[in-house]
């Protein structure tokens, strides 16, 4: 039967999945909109002054939308020589640990984030480009994104313990 | 702090963070809490932290997605598959001719994508079960394909060379357009190697015959409309054998060339600047895939299968991409800062200043670089080594390339070609793991290794080569000033 919290990591996956489409969908315009861009200047009709800096934008805020995915997906980059050289219940042992590790780092960057975004909010302050999205909205989905982060975190942690714990009724019933 | 304190703290912490199995960005992010915290003004520096990752990603990153699209466009559309297929019919009785297939195979790709691991997998999965089929030895088989996957990093469009060039605020079409000799002479000296080796060695690579019976076969033309056949014309005159041998080279490689001329020759001529050429070049591939979706239905040729153009394999190609550029841009940005924290600590200026009391030549320089890229590339993946070392390396004006005053795009060369080395070093170049992966055989990884040495060896010789001849890498570029 699904709990809550299914239903609440059910949520989780689709809003991920959702944020990723964004990121490809930005990367598709940012491919049809540079050479349009190029060819306008070219043919002398003007230029999306705009465009540049809005990439830019796309870029960071796609990152931080995409990230929560990709570590979903397995895909960020590890470096796994200690954890394939350990005996396999060091391993998750140790994978344990980093899920919870990752989660307190991503809690505390999402605390020092929505700091940030509270701080830049109260001055208003924006930045130094023609493009002018307030820093704070900026600073706020970095903690957002830090949030989502922590909460992949906690389900890896989770989905170990609950495989864990079938495990290990299935060697006691073994036993028996 | 001292300063060997403070690198110890900072290096450490993200080697330790690495090793344990955290994401290799996170590792980054636990080293900048650290660093911030510390060296850069304590809690209210890690308040300002968040704006720094902001800052640290630029329009100059932008290509790297766009590289990888391209590359991913050929390979969802199942296009990259057909011009291998091309390049198998076209090449006839040579020795080790699956292994020669690869490389020519991996090298034009090499010049439609930007990435190394898609190079190697594509090949892999379409050659290789074929070659162990036909009793190819697994050094003679592996090996090659491993190798010339990482040709990738040289050849433009190249994702690792945009990310260099724009962290090091170089330009990046320079770097673009130096690593086109060094590719395409590493690539022949792997031909070399082949047909040298197998010619020796017979047994390496059996010989056969190639089914060949296709070429005998008349050519037609069909015009359809509706499923059905409006207009169509067949040739079975003289010649027929080479023009059935031709013909999918014409139909599938020419059109791909297109891409590369239109990214190399836009940035060559100064059309374009590196992101518009990467962002023609995704488009020239997307319209590339599309004429091949003609040769599917409305046109079709005896023995020209066309491609499975469909918007759900542009949606697939857009989707990965994400994926890995997300991957390395989080990494980036994660590094960039780090790179903060270490200068702020003193440790970059320390580390330096010992290093020019040393007084090394500049060959002394370049070679110790090249020494710790390489020690480090058997440890880590191509990115994480680069943005850990870029801030003694290449990075402001304290360092060694500005202090030893080391042409710079040479420099770079370098570093891609010891980076290109690093993907087949053990225990963890990359490369060896996705051969693994997708070879159809069980595999210890011993011997995956052992069939990459001989290419590690040809790319050590070519990297002596580059740091003997300064000109191999630099002469093409000083042609656009």
């Amino acid at each position: 039967m699904k709990t809550a919290l299914d239903n609440v990591e059910t949520l989780y996956l689709r809003l991920t999945i959702f944020l990723a489409a964004l990121v490809a969908v930005s990367i598709g315009l940012i491919a049809i909109l540079i050479p349009f861009n190029l060819f306008i200047i070219k043919a002398g009709i003007g230029s999306i002054w705009w465009l540049n800096e809005s990439i830019e934008f796309a870029l960071f805020f796609g990152v931080f939308a995409g990230a929560p995915w990709v570590l979903q997906q397995g895909a960020h980059v590890k470096v796994d020589i200690v954890t394939t050289s350990l005996s396999p219940d060091a391993s998750k042992r140790l994978d344990g640990f980093i899920n919870l590790f990752g989660f307190a780092l991503c809690l505390l960057l999402c605390i020092y984030g929505s700091r940030a975004g509270i701080s830049e909010f109260i001055d208003m302050t924006l930045p130094d480009k023609d493009v002018r999205i307030p820093n704070w909205i900026v600073v706020t989905f970095f903690a957002v994104s830090m949030a989502l982060l922590a909460i992949e975190f906690l389900m890896r942690f989770r989905e170990q313990r609950v495989l864990k714990l079938a495990d290990d009724a299935h060697g006691s019933e073994a036993g028996l | 702090m001292e300063w060997y304190l403070a690198l110890i703290l900072l290096l450490g912490t993200v080697c330790l963070a690495m090793f344990l199995g955290l994401p290799v960005a996170l590792a980054f992010f636990t080293a900048n809490v650290i660093g911030t915290f510390i060296f850069i003004g304590g809690d209210i520096g890690l308040v300002f932290m968040p704006m720094e990752f902001h800052n640290a990603i630029t329009f100059g990153l932008a290509p790297i997605a766009l590289f990888l699209l391209m590359g991913e466009i050929l390979l969802q559309t199942g296009v990259a598959f057909k011009a291998i297929g091309a390049i198998d019919r076209l090449i006839s009785r040579v020795p080790g001719r699956l292994s020669v297939v690869s490389i020519v195979g991996g090298t034009v790709f090499s010049s439609l994508s930007g990435s190394t691991i898609a190079n190697t997998a594509i090949l892999g999965s379409v050659l290789l079960p074929d070659m162990i089929k036909r009793g190819y030895q697994p050094s003679i088989a592996m090996g090659p394909i491993m190798a010339v996957g990482g040709i990738a990093m040289l050849i433009p469009p190249s994702a690792l060379a945009v990310l260099l060039a724009s962290i090091a605020e170089q330009s990046v079409a320079q770097l673009l357009i130096a690593g086109i000799i060094p590719g395409f002479l590493m690539a022949m000296l792997f031909f070399a190697y082949v047909i040298i080796r197998c010619t020796i060695n017979p047994s390496l690579a059996p010989s056969y015959a190639p089914d060949e019976s296709a070429l005998e076969l008349p050519i037609t033309v069909a015009l359809n409309r509706k499923g059905r056949a409006i207009a169509s014309w067949t040739y079975h005159g003289p010649g027929l054998k080479l023009l059935n041998r031709v013909l999918p080279f014409v139909l599938y490689i020419l059109p791909l060339f297109i891409i590369f001329i239109v990214v190399v020759g836009s940035i060559f001529f100064k059309i374009a600047a590196p992101t518009e050429a990467a962002a023609l070049g995704s488009l020239a591939a997307f319209g590339a895939c599309y004429f091949f979706r003609l040769f599917k239905n409305v046109i079709t040729i005896t023995g020209i299968d066309g491609a499975d153009f469909t918007w759900r394999a542009i949606a697939k190609a857009l989707m990965e991409t994400a994926k890995v550029n997300t991957m390395i841009l989080f990494i980036i940005a994660g590094s960039l800062v780090f790179a903060q924290a270490l200068t702020n600590s003193g440790a970059t200026d320390g580390l330096l200043t010992a290093i020019a009391a040393l007084e090394l030549t500049r060959l002394q320089v370049v070679i110790m670089m090249m020494l710790v890229l390489l020690f480090l590339g058997a440890f880590m993946d191509q990115v994480s080594m680069l943005l850990l070392t870029l801030p003694f390396f290449l990075l402001g004006a304290q360092s060694l390339q500005v202090v030893f005053e080391i042409d710079v795009v040479w420099l770079m060369v370098l570093m891609l070609i010891t980076m290109e080395i690093s993907l087949l070093t053990p225990p963890f170049g990359l490369l060896l793991y996705v051969m693994k992966g997708i070879a159809p055989f069980d595999v210890p990884i011993g011997h995956v290794i052992r069939s990459a040495m001989p290419f590690i060896l040809i790319e050590l010789f070519v990297l002596a080569l580059l740091i003997a001849m300064p000109e191999v890498a630099v002469w093409l570029p000083s042609k656009i000033g």
